[in-house]
């Protein structure tokens, strides 16, 4: 029975949200109570699973399993939602539907922390779906026109991914003839046949585009910045690691030695990383800044995953620096995308020249801000450094083991890597000196900025100081927290080889990241304050958005492909023809029909011609009644035309049933005589 | 006591013209019909734990025998039905003061249960093919039920169509019954068994090609599905919902029962029949989504709907295989739950607002949630969505096609149906979007009676629940393989 905790804790939330909807429609105010005090138990039931770590549940068709990382990540997921659902309380204050919003996300939690339970590829793809739509709903929430526009690229994009998932499922579960992680990890250290192969890669860009890798990650710069400011720290900081997870599956346990797959990953991982990063320095919205910035923090993560492939079983180093990475970035953007919802609880602006100046005077803020901005640049003494370092080690020991020219191939990467690391300090800058540093461009708006002194209930200022504080207690203390969470997670990783601790604060360690902070300053003080500051008419610098529309993947690439309902006259040509040849097709028979009844079987339209029988035989009968009308006459005509009008039409009708079956015989006959 | 066979059948032929002793819609009649279907449903549960001997009914002369049995095919099929029938006359009773002429309507309604379930029992090939005419020219005054202009050429069509594809599925059979020795089903080692067709296997196959584009036409196959998406939007919407969910279904018993269990799987595997089967079933899937992506009356986007998501359960049959065999039979049960769903919300809107379109449709969430609510589920059940019928159906389709020995085709149906899978996403998911997110003028809580909203509820609630706990239903099936 007590492994059956595992799929209480998982249902748990989603019965409760769906029992709140009721609630709250009826007492409104006992919901958000209910809503806090279940993700606070949630919390509390997965720390009680790691402690009694491990715990197997098999139940319906689905298989749970509770070990070291799965259980870790269980935490962190109730945490981040603990806290969100504490900011919940005063954010969500003035929105109306407060009912949906609390129901769609505790159905979230429940089918989020299923999918970090799970243990074969069906359960996580049941709850991974689930998770989809239900946070669709989040994402929706405002119901203003940009939310209905981001909630469609999501939905398009989750249903399609979804799609291409299913059929990597399928492929699996024909050739291994099962779905189990185990299972599958077995059957592919043997043998990878093309089957598997292509499982692998469309499983990878499934799970990807929710994680917001290169070629799918349209939805989330957008969907991040309009959902509620708690759901997209949620989005961000959990969501996207759902994706990261089933990534970590397909690379531990289908390609844990395949190279040509890493080089696929590793192409999408970088260009995952410097795109999320450009995007990020070019953007003027808060929270699309922080997006932007966590696509690119996936990017490091799918780059260290990538170089767990690569070093396949010589050392640790990627692996711990992509575990380490995915945690340090989870926390990180909840405490930055919390700081963030409280900047827009007050203002309703994301804009930076609006928001400009507000952080002034606002010290508990402006530090914790910060504390979020050091950790996410990887600064020495914040978690953040520990993981970017430990990646960055990873390729570097790789580039030891190689010959010239793949050698040169590594070097770049290198480089890429550290400097995708200096753009995130140069836009991590530039959003901390514009909101608290400088001051608005409207000096009366300024000072109105500066008189705000309760900004926030004492609930949220909880939340806002228990996200941040964890931040440097990983960065400091490495020896202590990574150590644990990396001893835990090696199972799950497929880590056989000794740990590697390494020493963090020594030189060489420190100098990728010294290289990275002086990329970062010339990038900030050379690009972004010259270029994107630009002067507007009154003489006042604002921070401009300058990045072409025409790179606008969605826009310039995948609406021409998709065809869009409302306007028929846009479709593009290739759909147009699809279109035609599938009306010719169901209207085929039809016009066969058709033409054969107009030009081949015409039926012949006689005159009216007197009957000569049924008239002369009224006839009679009138001239013996002597009535002098021929009264019968027309009578027996008139019955008689009925008639012959019903025998044609049964006639018409059931000719070409005949002509059809005589078809039919005359191509049996000629297949006999064949 | 083996007329007990016959009680599920018996029940509503008798029902059907009791009905008229009844005045115009008195709550009497209204129990009467419900407790009948009640019992009607109960006996096909009865049947399915008594086993019977074959039961003949009348000799009429060498090869034409009726007569009937109860099988585990039988059995699946007869509760769904049943059951489908209590839930759409419930909603019927409100809905059918929109349309008029009620005794009629429930007249015909009845009778085309009496024979489906006839037919599900019919225990040879003649006896299967008397009851296919009969449920077609019964369902016949369904679609012409109006009696406006359209749902006369509406009801020409569908007679048309399905006599044409029924003469040419006779074709077939008089060739099967010429040559079979018995044509009972229960010979399960089909055509292979006998000598006597050493020779003969290019008519035969013909004739089983013929059978199958034949009976085809009921399922909607291509090309003979034209009369879908005409009969459909006509009808009276609780008739297309029975007909898109339950009487298509007809076309599926009887090819089931000429090809798993006349001519044997064998017989065809790997024939040019059976590559044909499935790239016409596959043209069908993607021409059904295609077309019902562009289309803007509801009814009949969702006519074109049906036509696809049936395809996908003659796929599956056209595998030949046990898996495919599963697959299609959870498809069968799918679709009939979810079809129903959708097209019962469709006659809402019609009966409600007299909305057919659905540009119209925009906010309509607001005005009657939990329809809009039933709605939504049943679609992500049509899509696929994990935690729905739908959902258990496609994997075990799409599975069991890779699993398949068919050369090219294994790996070419899963994506057909994924791309499908899309299609219907997109022609069904703006609705629900449109109903939610959009703004609309009339503003107010306008839910329908509880008595129309009930079924979609009992409906949705099944769609979710045999979507988690979906192995009892999968062992029932394979009981029957």
């Amino acid at each position: 029975m007590t492994n059956n905790i595992l799929f209480f804790i998982i249902l748990f939330p989603i019965i409760i949200g769906i029992a709140n909807y009721f609630i709250g429609k009826k007492i409104s105010k006992i919901r958000d109570i209910i809503a806090i005090l279940c993700s606070i138990i949630v919390f509390l039931l997965t720390v009680i699973v790691l402690i009694i770590n491990p715990i197997e549940c098999k139940i319906l068709s689905f298989s749970f399993k509770a070990d070291g990382f799965r259980s870790i990540y269980a935490v962190i997921c109730s945490f981040m939602w603990m806290c969100a659902m504490l900011f919940s309380k005063e954010y969500m204050q003035h929105y109306d539907v407060k009912d949906r919003y609390y129901m769609f996300n505790l159905m979230t939690l429940g089918a989020t922390l299923g999918v970090f339970y799970s243990t074969d590829l069906w359960t996580t793809f049941m709850f991974f779906e689930m998770m989809s739509i239900a946070s669709f709903v989040l994402i929706v929430h405002d119901g203003k026109k940009e939310n209905i526009s981001a909630a469609t690229t999501y939905l398009v994009i989750t249903i399609i991914s979804g799609m291409v998932l299913l059929m990597g499922l399928f492929l699996i579960q024909s050739e291994v003839n099962s779905t189990d992680f185990e299972t599958i990890k077995e059957y592919c250290s043997t043998n990878i046949s093309s089957r598997i192969y292509a499982a692998g890669v469309l499983m990878l860009f499934g799970f990807g585009a929710k994680a917001g890798m290169f070629p799918l990650h349209i939805w989330l710069p957008k969907a991040h910045a309009v959902a509620p400011a708690p759901v997209s720290s949620l989005l961000s900081g959990i969501l996207t690691k759902t994706g990261v997870y089933g990534i970590i599956i397909v690379t531990t346990c289908i390609f844990s030695s395949v190279k040509s797959f890493a080089i696929i990953l590793l192409i999408f991982a970088i260009i995952t990383m410097l795109l999320g990063a450009i995007l990020a320095i070019f953007s003027v919205n808060l929270k699309r800044t922080l997006a932007c910035s966590s696509m690119s923090q996936i990017g490091f993560i799918l780059t260290g995953l990538a170089m767990l492939i690569f070093l396949n079983g010589e050392n640790s180093l990627a692996y711990e620096g992509s575990f380490l990475h995915m945690v340090n970035h989870s926390l990180i953007k909840l405490s930055l995308f919390t700081i963030a919802g409280v900047i827009f609880m007050n203002l309703h602006q994301l804009n930076l020249n609006d928001i400009r100046g507000y952080g002034r005077k606002k010290y508990l803020l402006m530090i914790c801000f910060a504390i979020g901005c050091l950790s996410i640049m990887g600064i020495p003494m914040f978690n953040g450094y520990i993981s970017k370092t430990l990646i960055h080690e990873a390729i570097v020991e790789y580039c030891m083991t190689l010959s010239s020219t793949s050698l040169i191939l590594f070097k770049i990467v290198e480089y890429l890597f550290l400097f995708a690391g200096g753009l995130t300090i140069a836009y991590m800058i530039k959003l901390f000196v514009c909101i608290f540093i400088e001051k608005n461009s409207n000096e009366k708006l300024q000072e109105k900025y500066d008189k705000q002194i309760k900004y926030m209930s004492k609930l949220t200022t909880f939340v806002v100081i228990i996200t941040t504080i964890v931040l440097p207690l990983i960065g400091i203390l490495p020896n202590v927290f990574a150590k644990y969470l990396i001893m835990n997670g090696q199972e799950f990783f497929h880590i056989d080889c000794h740990l590697h601790f390494i020493e963090y604060f020594s030189f060489a360690n420190l100098k990728g990241a010294l290289i990275s902070i002086c990329i970062g300053l010339i990038v900030y003080f050379a690009f972004i304050r010259l270029v994107l500051l630009r002067k507007k008419e009154n003489e006042v610098k604002e921070y401009v958005d300058i990045w072409p529309k025409a790179l606008d993947l969605q826009e310039s690439f995948y609406k021409p492909m998709v065809f869009s309902f409302k306007n028929k006259d846009e479709l593009n040509i290739f759909s147009q023809v699809i279109l035609f040849i599938f009306r010719v097709l169901s209207q085929l028979l039809d016009a066969i029909i058709y033409f054969f009844k107009r030009y081949v079987f015409r039926q012949y339209k006689y005159q009216f011609n007197p009957y000569p029988f049924s008239f002369n035989l009224g006839l009679a009968i009138d001239k013996r009644k002597n009535d002098g009308e021929a009264k019968y006459a027309y009578k027996l005509l008139n019955k008689q035309i009925i008639i012959k009008n019903v025998v044609d039409t049964l006639n018409s009708t059931f000719s070409f049933d005949f002509l059809m079956a005589c078809i039919g015989l005359v191509c049996i006959l000629i297949l006999m005589i064949v | 006591m083996k007329i007990l066979i016959l009680l599920p059948v018996l029940l509503p032929l008798i029902l059907s013209f009791v009905i008229y002793l009844f005045k115009k819609s008195t709550k009497a009649k209204n129990i009467t019909i419900l407790s009948t279907l009640i019992a009607t449903f109960l006996t096909c549960l009865i049947n399915c734990f008594v086993s019977f001997n074959r039961f003949d009914i009348i000799q009429i002369f060498d090869y034409l025998l009726i007569s009937f049995n109860v099988d585990n095919l039988g059995r699946f099929f007869t509760v769904l039905i049943s059951f489908i029938w209590i839930i759409v006359f419930v909603y019927t009773f409100e809905y059918i003061k929109h349309e008029g002429h009620e005794n009629r309507f429930y007249t015909f309604m009845l009778l085309t249960l009496a024979m489906l379930i006839a037919l599900c029992y019919a225990y040879n090939l003649p006896t299967m093919y008397i009851c296919f005419e009969m449920v077609t020219l019964l369902s016949m005054p369904l679609v012409l039920h109006s009696f406006s202009k359209e749902s006369i050429n509406a009801a020409k069509k569908y007679l048309f169509y399905s006599i044409g594809g029924a003469f040419l599925a006779l074709f077939g059979l008089f060739y099967l019954i010429m040559y079979c020795p018995d044509t009972f089903f229960d010979s399960y080692g089909g055509l292979n068994c006998f000598k006597s067709f050493v020779g003969n296997q290019k008519i035969m196959n013909v004739a089983i090609f013929a059978c199958v584009v034949g009976f085809g036409t009921k399922a909607g196959m291509f090309p003979l599905q034209g009369w879908l998406p005409i009969a459909h939007p006509v009808a009276p919407s609780s008739a297309s919902s029975v007909l898109s969910g339950v009487i298509t279904k007809a076309g599926v018993i009887a090819i089931i029962r000429v090809i798993y269990y006349i001519v044997g799987p064998d017989f065809i595997l790997n024939t040019w029949v059976q590559y044909t089967w499935v790239v016409l079933a596959c043209i069908t899937i993607l021409l059904g989504s295609l077309l019902a992506y562009f289309e803007d009356n509801l009814k009949k986007r969702l006519a074109y709907s049906s036509i696809s998501q049936i395809s996908y359960i003659l796929v599956s049959l056209a595998l030949l295989s046990e898996y495919g065999f599963i697959g299609a039979l959870l498809q069968v049960a799918a679709h009939m739950l979810i079809k129903v769903c959708l097209f019962l919300f469709a006659g809402e809107l019609i009966y409600k607002f007299d909305i057919k379109n659905v540009s119209k449709l925009k906010g309509i969430g607001k005005v009657m949630p939990i329809s809009l609510w039933c709605f939504t589920i049943a679609s992500l059940g049509l899509i696929g969505i994990p935690f729905t019928i739908g959902f258990v159906s496609k994997w075990n389709i799409a599975v069991a096609s890779i699993n398949s020995n068919l050369t090219f085709f294994n790996y070419f149906i899963p994506i057909v149906l994924l791309i499908s899978a899309i299609l219907t996403a997109a022609y069904l998911l703006p609705i629900t979007f449109n109903g939610f997110f959009k703004e609309c003028e009339n503003k107010k809580y306008n839910e329908a009676s509880p008595i129309m909203y009930c079924p979609l509820i009992v409906l949705s609630v099944l769609i979710v629940l045999l979507g988690i706990i979906s192995s009892p239903l999968i062992d029932i099936i394979q009981k029957i393989v």
